[in-house]
Parts: structure tokens; C-alpha cells; sequence
């Protein structure tokens, strides 16, 4: 069930009267039936992999009711590891299963050994990156003392199953979501208009720009062999815009769903595309993601490195990005992609300006000329890495790559609809006003008369009809 | 709560009623096409006795008019350039729909690429948005999931295309021009055509056809027959020659019941590229010398 379809809106439709409609019971009741409104959405693409959702919830929670209760230290940890064991096994089996026998079946072979060994047909459970990375986050909170063990597992197997969240995020943790479970959520006019407007917001991302950009896209991946150069570079700018605008487009989704419930989502982009540097672009792109990673990965690395000085940085940023990578899928070109993204980091390391934040006035209508030389020279390496994200092997990538710097990049490149191009203008404008806020049109137009207001969402909405191109699935849902 | 109920409603009713604003590009896209066939199609116009069916080839390659003249049956051309074996298959349904029952469709076949996934021919979607105002458009959008049903009945907006909301009037091109039998032959040649270029003619990738595209041959095929309309896939010239195993591959698709014709490869006017507009096309000298062959053809087998 996707949030863009009309099963969805007739579920959601059902569900948010009856949700409200508990909302003078006791939080039990608001909290049971939001479980089951989140197991009806998982089961809707698969009913069987229910089972596996509801199984991690209640072996996690019991993990974490031992963790926290559990005075002999030693035995403490070893819940910890058997949480994480099942974690990162749960995401090995389904996930890299397949991977990690080919690419050793392939390696062996490079080596001249054959070995007989097959892969075996798994469907990769929707959202099981999301899901698990939420659990494993909330074991390691617990041990760490930075939150107390859940005692309500109807709570807990909501901040697991939270179906807003569900399929492709934001990785909220535990610390920061199951607080807002244990209260009783109390219906806020303001909050839910302001969902509304950006799941909005989060639909003409998605229908009209990601899925317009698509259409570019998969022309020019598809025969890139015999497009001329300056086609490739329209052809990864085009991807780039498609997956920011497709990604974030989904979290406005699910967090303007989320608002309308009643609760508070953790944000997942601040216009990563006018970042200043590559620290700076981490900090705004997929942000649930990356401080994931920072807390429970970049940190502990770091620290184990701590003796290494800068060497010992760059190593834990390189392992970090590389993990990172890595979750995106089973592919050597997320692997590589990651890889590359480490490698950046680099420069600001060795100059130590990893943490600065470059200071930038939000309100001014045009950047200054270094604003704008940073911006680009932050976007045009970005760019470059989503080469690998599209293409299906490291080989093709650097086909693609080898096939930009050829003498046709000077000639007209073929042609494409280019009203995409006017949309992609019109979304960049928009998102560049809008960038002082949480999301772009949160306050457009707020200053104008209710009539213009008015007239905005009327010509948004005309919009996502007219220009909705033929649906695509959203990109993140594969990992 | 209540105040955003309230809100929700009285937003909506508003949208509702901008949305009824755009009624006006739904009634006004047909008056704006030059090309009037599809909707000649559904406003039960088209009784003919002979329908062309076809891509550009179709269009290029025979002469409605001429045929009629030769045959003394009527009939009209319903090719569109462009178009894939998925389109024809609308066009004909739609034609025994909403029309006299044709006696002969002639479908001409793309050789090779007739039933493979090829870019150069598709469902001309573009063909039917500006006929949305009528139901039985929407529904095949719908059908090919362009379109929501339940959204498309309850907003005219979902119905609209970006295409609709060119007010300009359309003008014939230059390669575009249609008689009014419904052909398109070209009378000049195409500029910079490489007459040389090498054609492999000596395969056929089926394991490449595309389902679909078999499916909706079938379904012209089943059609035919459950109408009694004669049906004849018919292969226009080529300047570098057809596809033998192209033909082999149609003719085991087209079974018993459907007649297959082929230009008279014997003909030398047909290596001649000064009847030719490019490789693939007659000009209008080429397409008039083979419309009498076909025209012979329909004489002699007496259909």
C-alpha cells in the first residue's frame, strides 16, 4: 500500500476517523488500534512477512526487558549481541545472502576455483532495512542507559510497526518516538493542516517531478551507449533530482501522515542540493539515516580509531560510508558508492572543518558567488555517485562515466519533453524559497490573502493531476 | 476537529468547482486536431468497406481513394505513423463498435519489428487525449492505466492532459498531411537518407517479442474472424527487401484463417529508391504502383 494510491487514501480515510473517535479512551486503546492499522498496511503487500515483523518485535522486546533488568553484566551483553546477532542476520538472509555467495562463487572463480554453490530465491521483506535499523538502535539505547526498557509491548510494537514510517522511514529512535506512544495524543487543528499541506507537498515531489524525471531517465540509462555525452550529464542531473525529489517526497508523506496521527516524525532532508560542503550535504540528506550511523557506527569507530588522529578519522568515515553504502542494497555499486562518499570527506578532514557549518543567510533571495561556487562544487561529486546508484553494475557505471567525457559533449543532446525541464526549474525555485523552512511551501503564500492561498493549493493540486506521469515505485522501497 | 472537517469539506467543494473550470479544455482539444479520424471512429462515421490499418506504413504505402476507385468497394485509410499493433487493436475495436462492420481490413505489418519492443512504433496516447470527453477514450486511459477510474469520473482534471491545454489550432506538416480517404503519401524524399546502409535481413530475435504485442495480433486476428471481416496482414515494400524469417514468424502467428500479402518482390520499380521516400517508405509514386497491386490482388482472389 502506497501512500499515492486510492487504497491508501480509503484505508487512511476509515482509519483516521476511527482513530480520532478513540481519542477520549485511554491511550491503550489509541495504541491497540494503531497497531492494527499498521499490521492491515504491512500485510496489504504481503501478509506473510507479517509474521517476521511481529516475530522481531516481540523477541526485541523481551531483549530489551533482559537488558535493562539484567544486573550480571556479562550476560547483559550477551542480549545485547544475540539483538544485534538477529538484527544483522535478519538483514544478511534477506537482504545480502545472495551477494555475499556470488561475489565469492565469483571471486573463487577469478582464482581459477569453480564451486557449486547456489543462491537461493528470497523476496526482500518491505522496509526491513527501516524496521530492523529501529530495533537494533533501540537495544543499543537501552544498554547504554539512554532510554529505559519498554514494559508496554503494545507501545514497542508500535515505535517497531508505526506504518507511516514503516516502509522507507524516517529511522526515528526509540528515545525520540516512544515517549510521544505513552501519551495520549490530543487532535491540534494547526498540526494537521500542516500535515496535510505537506503531504501535499510530499505528492508533487513524487508524482510530478520524480516521476516526470523518470521518464528522461530511463530513456537515457537505457540506451546510454548511443546518446550522445551532454545526454548523459542531463540524464544524471535528471536522476539526481528524480531520487531527492522521490525520496523526500515520501517523507514528507509519511511525515505530514504522521502530523495528522498526532505525532512528531524526525525530519529526513533540509535541501541537501544547496549544501555548502560534503559534511554539510550528509548533514541534510536522508539526516535519520546518517545520524543513525553516526551514533551507533561513526562514533564507536571513532573512538576505536581515536589513537590514529586524523588517519584514524578518515578510517572510521571510510567504514562508515561504506556501511552506508551497503544498506542501500546488495550491489558492489552502493558498496562503491559509499566508498567514494568517504573518500570525499577527506579534504575537510585534513583542513578540519568536518564539523563547521558554513553560515548562509536562509532569507536572501539569490546565494552570494562563493554560496554558489560551493553549492556546485558540493552538487556536481554528488551527482557523479548517483551514476552508481542507477546503474545495475560497477561496469555499466563506469561505462556511463567513460561515455560523458567524449567529444559529444559539446553537441545538442537528444531530445527529451522539455516541460520536465520547466518543472524541474519550477521545483528547484520553490524549494530554494522554501528553504528556510521544513519543507518548502510550508508557509508560501502565508502572507497573501486566504483567496491566493487558496488558489496555490488549487494549482498544486491541478498540477499532480495533469503532470502525474505513469506511476513509478518509489526508489527506496528496494532497500 | 469539527473546524478541520469543516475545512476539509469547504476546500474540497471549492476544488470541485475550480475543477469544473477545465470542462472547458475537455470540449474545446477536439475542435483544436487537424487529423479527425479516431474521433470519425467514434462518432460512428467510418462505413467503409475496405479499413487500412497500420503504422506509417499504412499511411504511406496505400492509397484509400485509389483503392476504392479500383475496386469499386469503399474504403478508408485508419493508419496512424507511429502507431504499434497495441493501437490498431484499439482502432478496431472501436471501429466494430461504433461503426458498419468493414468486409476487409488490411493491417500492415511492420517487418520486423511488428510484434518487438521497439521505441520507433507505440500506442499513440497522444492520439486519444484530446478525445477524452468521450467515455469510451477514458476508459481504454484507464485500461492501459494512464488514467484512475474513479478519479478520472469524479475529477475533470485527472482527465486532462498537458496536450489539452494547447489552445493553438493544429496544422498539417509537411509529412503529415492527410487526404481525405485518411492516407499520407509523402510526395518528396526524405533529405540525407543513406540509400547504402546495410540492413540484416537474415535474423529475427522472437525470444525478444514482446507479450503484449502477440497478444493484441491475436486479439485483431480473433476479432476479424468473429465478425466475419476478412482479414489480409499485408507487407509494403522495403528498399532493401523484407525480412524472410519476419514473415515466416507472422504467418505461423497469423494461422489459416488470415491471408498474407506480400509486394511483388519481383517488381523492379521496388529497387528503385526514386519511388521511395526513405529505406522503410514508399513516396507517393511507389505507394500509387502498389496500391494497384493490392487493388489487383483484392480483384483476383475476389473479396
Amino acid at each position: 500500500m502506497v501512500f499515492n494510491s486510492l487504497v491508501f487514501f480509503g484505508f487512511f480515510l476509515v482509519f483516521f476517523t476511527l482513530y480520532w473517535s478513540l481519542s477520549k479512551q485511554k491511550v491503550l486503546f489509541q495504541n491497540l488500534f494503531l497497531l492494527a492499522g499498521s499490521y492491515v498496511f504491512y500485510a496489504w503487500t504481503d501478509w506473510r512477512f507479517l509474521f517476521l515483523l511481529i516475530g522481531v518485535s516481540l523477541l526485541n522486546f523481551y531483549l530489551g526487558l533482559k537488558i535493562s533488568y539484567e544486573t550480571n553484566e556479562k550476560y547483559r551483553k550477551y542480549y545485547v549481541y544475540i539483538g544485534l546477532l538477529q538484527g544483522v542476520g535478519v538483514l544478511f538472509y534477506f537482504k545480502y545472502f545472495n551477494f555475499f555467495i556470488t561475489s565469492f562463487k565469483q571471486s573463487l572463480a577469478y582464482f581459477g576455483m569453480n564451486v557449486n554453490v547456489g543462491t537461493l530465491d528470497i523476496i526482500v521483506p518491505l522496509g526491513i532495512s527501516f524496521f530492523t535499523f529501529r530495533t537494533i538502535s533501540y537495544l543499543l539505547d537501552v544498554d547504554k542507559g539512554k532510554i529505559k526498557a519498554s514494559t508496554d509491548l503494545v507501545i514497542f510494537c508500535n515505535y517497531v510497526s508505526f506504518f507511516p514510517t514503516l516502509l522507507s522511514g524516517p529511522i526515528d529512535k526509540g528515545r525520540e518516538f516512544i515517549p510521544q506512544l505513552e501519551k495520549q495524543r490530543t487532535f491540534d487543528y494547526e498540526n494537521a493542516i500542516d500535515g496535510l499541506k505537506q503531504i501535499l507537498w510530499g505528492l508533487f515531489k513524487k508524482l510530478v517531478i520524480a516521476d516526470n524525471c523518470a521518464i528522461v531517465v530511463n530513456q537515457i540509462f537505457a540506451s546510454y551507449d548511443t546518446m550522445p555525452s551532454s545526454s548523459l550529464w542531463l540524464g544524471m542531473f535528471f536522476y539526481s533530482i528524480q531520487i531527492y525529489a522521490d525520496f523526500s517526497g515520501y517523507s514528507d508523506m509519511a511525515i505530514g501522515v504522521s502530523k495528522l496521527l498526532g505525532f512528531k516524525v524526525t525530519k529526513n532532508f533540509d535541501y541537501p542540493f544547496f549544501a555548502q560542503s560534503i559534511p554539510e550535504y550528509w548533514r541534510k540528506w536522508h539526516i535519520s539515516l546518517t545520524s543513525w550511523l553516526t551514533e551507533y557506527i561513526f562514533t564507536p569507530l571513532s573512538i576505536f580509531f581515536r589513537d590514529y588522529d586524523k588517519m584514524g578519522l578518515i578510517l572510521a568515515i571510510v567504514i562508515n560510508f561504506v556501511i552506508c553504502g551497503i544498506w542501500h542494497g546488495a550491489n558492489w555499486t552502493y558498496v562503491l558508492f559509499g566508498l567514494i562518499h568517504g573518500l570525499y570527506f577527506i579534504p575537510s578532514i585534513i583542513k578540519g572543518t568536518i564539523n563547521k557549518k558554513k553560515k548562509t543567510d536562509l532569507t536572501k533571495a539569490l546565494p552570494s558567488f562563493m554560496e554558489f561556487v560551493n553549492m556546485i562544487s558540493t552538487f556536481v561529486p554528488v551527482m557523479f555517485t548517483f551514476v552508481l546508484f542507477k546503474s545495475e553494475t560497477v561496469t555499466q557505471a563506469f561505462q556511463y562515466y567513460g561515455k560523458m567525457f567524449t567529444k559529444t559533449i559539446l553537441s545538442a543532446p537528444a531530445s527529451f519533453p522539455l516541460y520536465i525541464a520547466g518543472l524541474v526549474g519550477l521545483f528547484i525555485l520553490l524549494e530554494w524559497t522554501g528553504r528556510s523552512q521544513d519543507y518548502a511551501m510550508r508557509k508560501t503564500f502565508s502572507k497573501f490573502p486566504m483567496v491566493f492561498q487558496m488558489l496555490f493549493y488549487f494549482a498544486l493540486l491541478a498540477t499532480i493531476f495533469v503532470f502525474s506521469a505513469k506511476e513509478q515505485q518509489f526508489i527506496y522501497f528496494q532497500f | 476537529m469539527k473546524k478541520f472537517l469543516i475545512t476539509i469539506v469547504v476546500f474540497l467543494v471549492l476544488f470541485l468547482a475550480f475543477d469544473r473550470l477545465f470542462l472547458f479544455f475537455v470540449y474545446n482539444s477536439p475542435s483544436k486536431e487537424v487529423d479527425k479520424r479516431l474521433e470519425l471512429v467514434l462518432n460512428g462515421k467510418i462505413n467503409k468497406d475496405i479499413i487500412v490499418l497500420g503504422s506509417s506504413k499504412g499511411a504511406r504505402d496505400i492509397i484509400a481513394a485509389q483503392l476504392e476507385k479500383e475496386t469499386s468497394h469503399t474504403a478508408f485509410n485508419l493508419s496512424y505513423p507511429g502507431s504499434d499493433v497495441q493501437f490498431h487493436e484499439f482502432l478496431l475495436r472501436a471501429l466494430i463498435k461504433f461503426n458498419k462492420k468493414p468486409k476487409i481490413v488490411m493491417l500492415t505489418v511492420d517487418n520486423p519489428i511488428e510484434v518487438l519492443p521497439d521505441s520507433l512504433i507505440t500506442f499513440r496516447l497522444d492520439r486519444l487525449y484530446p478525445l477524452i470527453k468521450y467515455d469510451y477514450v477514458n476508459q481504454e486511459l484507464v485500461k492501459r492505466n494512464e488514467k484512475n477510474e474513479i478519479l478520472s469520473k469524479l475529477f475533470i482534471l485527472h482527465r486532462l492532459n498537458k496536450g489539452n491545454f494547447d489552445v493553438r489550432q493544429k496544422k498539417f506538416t509537411a509529412m503529415d498531411t492527410l487526404f481525405a480517404d485518411g492516407s499520407m503519401p509523402i510526395s518528396f524524399q526524405k533529405e540525407n537518407e543513406d540509400w547504402n546502409e546495410v540492413v540484416n535481413n537474415t535474423t529475427y530475435p522472437q525470444q525478444k517479442e514482446s507479450k503484449v504485442k502477440l497478444q493484441c495480433l491475436q486479439k485483431i486476428i480473433a476479432a476479424c474472424k468473429q465478425n466475419n471481416i476478412k482479414l489480409i496482414l499485408v507487407s509494403p515494400p522495403m528498399f532493401k527487401g523484407a525480412n524472410p524469417i519476419f514473415k515466416k514468424r507472422i504467418l505461423e502467428i497469423a494461422g489459416n484463417n488470415t491471408s498474407f500479402y506480400e509486394f511483388d518482390t519481383q517488381n523492379q520499380l521496388y529497387k528503385d529508391k526514386n519511388y521511395f521516400f526513405d529505406l522503410n517508405h514508399l513516396n507517393k509514386k511507389g505507394a500509387t504502383i502498389f496500391t494497384d497491386e493490392i487493388a489487383t490482388y483484392l480483384k483476383n482472389t475476389k473479396l
